[in-house]
């Protein structure tokens, strides 16, 4: 830790948090991650301090990410210490807004899940947050973490994205770059997505496909297993259950809208 | 009858089973689900096979061998233990 550390408190996930972080990296975190750290509370009310080095990882700590950016690691740091000490159900989902709710994508790291999130903000549905799906245990509120999405250079062409500006390999975009933020809610919708050569198919699924899948991509469910598990299958009575296959995100973003009326 | 801790919720059709312990989600269909609902400690796997037959309409030979499979499943996944009489589930 430098001498010139300047700290950052925000409410994330529904904890408060300090990040301390030097001078210059503190600056870029609140100019990339503004719409993440836009809950800024008073340091002295954070119940934790996460201290970023210059490479934006934290110090004595396996790294969460190892990219050449600072502003990424520390966006990863930052990631993880919320989804471990938050105390609402942190699953591994997209989740954006359509007028009648918010839609959730499960999926893990590698399975397209920011690019879709991408392409369904860009289509119009409103940007929650392409990593995390928060929800409260009793009431099942949903909670924005609206993270600056990752996008490499694929998802770039992909997203048909002004191709100057391609990065060499991976680049953070503030969701205002792509469209508009969406707001806190309930979970109305979960698509399970795969990708598959060919046209774009959604159809119905199971509602107990749904909460398995939740289930199964939940970050810190351990903490309370049953309140988790009943909060998983309150989650599942509550909504429909899609299954849904495509080849490129920006198809099936546009099927649906369609479906949901969006845009 | 059910293992203790097992925790029980209803979706739809099917039937939602997690053991705290190891961690693990089972969801039953429909049909597991009834014989999970019946093999409560006081039932034998014949006398499941009978009240199925006569909700589904069919035989109790085409559903013993079903039901003695599901039981036996469930017992070996730690969802069931059996106790008293061997065949009681």
């Amino acid at each position: 830790m430098t001498a010139s550390a300047d700290i950052i408190a925000a409410r994330l996930l529904g904890i408060p948090v300090a990040i301390a972080a030097p001078a210059q990296l503190a600056r870029r975190l609140r100019a990339e991650l503004r719409d993440l750290l836009r809950a800024e509370i008073d340091p002295s009310s954070a119940q934790d301090l996460i201290r970023l080095g210059d490479d934006g990882t934290v110090e004595d700590t396996p790294a969460a990410s190892i990219a050449t950016d600072p502003v990424q690691n520390a966006l990863a740091e930052i990631t993880r210490h919320a989804v471990l000490r938050s105390p609402l159900l942190c699953i591994h989902a997209g989740v954006v807004a359509a007028p009648h709710g918010l839609v959730a994508i499960p999926g893990t790291s590698g399975h397209g899940k920011t690019t879709l999130v991408a392409a369904l903000v860009r289509a119009g549905f409103g940007y929650l947050s392409d990593e995390v799906l928060a929800v409260d245990r009793t009431s099942l509120a949903v909670a924005v973490f609206p993270r600056p999405l990752a996008l490499d250079r694929g998802s770039w062409k992909v997203l048909d994205l002004d191709p100057a500006q391609a990065p060499e390999l991976e680049r953070l975009v503030a969701p205002a770059q792509l469209g508009t933020l969406g707001v806190g809610g309930l979970l109305t919708d979960v698509v399970l997505s795969t990708r598959r050569a060919g046209e774009v198919t959604l159809a119905p699924a199971d509602r107990s496909a749904a909460m398995t899948a939740l289930l199964s991509h939940a970050f810190n469910h351990y903490v309370d297993g049953p309140s988790s598990f009943a909060a998983a299958v309150s989650l599942a009575r509550t909504v429909r259950s899609w299954r849904a296959e495509y080849e490129e995100a920006t198809e099936l973003a546009a099927q649906l809208a369609s479906h949901f009326g969006v845009g | 009858m059910p293992a203790p801790g097992v925790v029980i919720e209803d979706l739809d059709d099917d039937v939602c089973l997690y053991r705290p312990d190891i961690d693990e989600v089972l969801v039953l269909n429909r049909e597991a689900g009834d014989i999970w609902r019946l093999a409560d400690g006081d039932l034998t796997v014949d006398e499941i096979a009978h009240r199925l037959a006569g909700a589904y309409q069919r035989t109790v030979g085409d559903l013993q061998s079903q039901v003695a499979d599901v039981v036996d499943d469930l017992t070996a996944r730690g969802y069931l233990v059996t106790h008293g009489p061997a065949e009681t589930a």
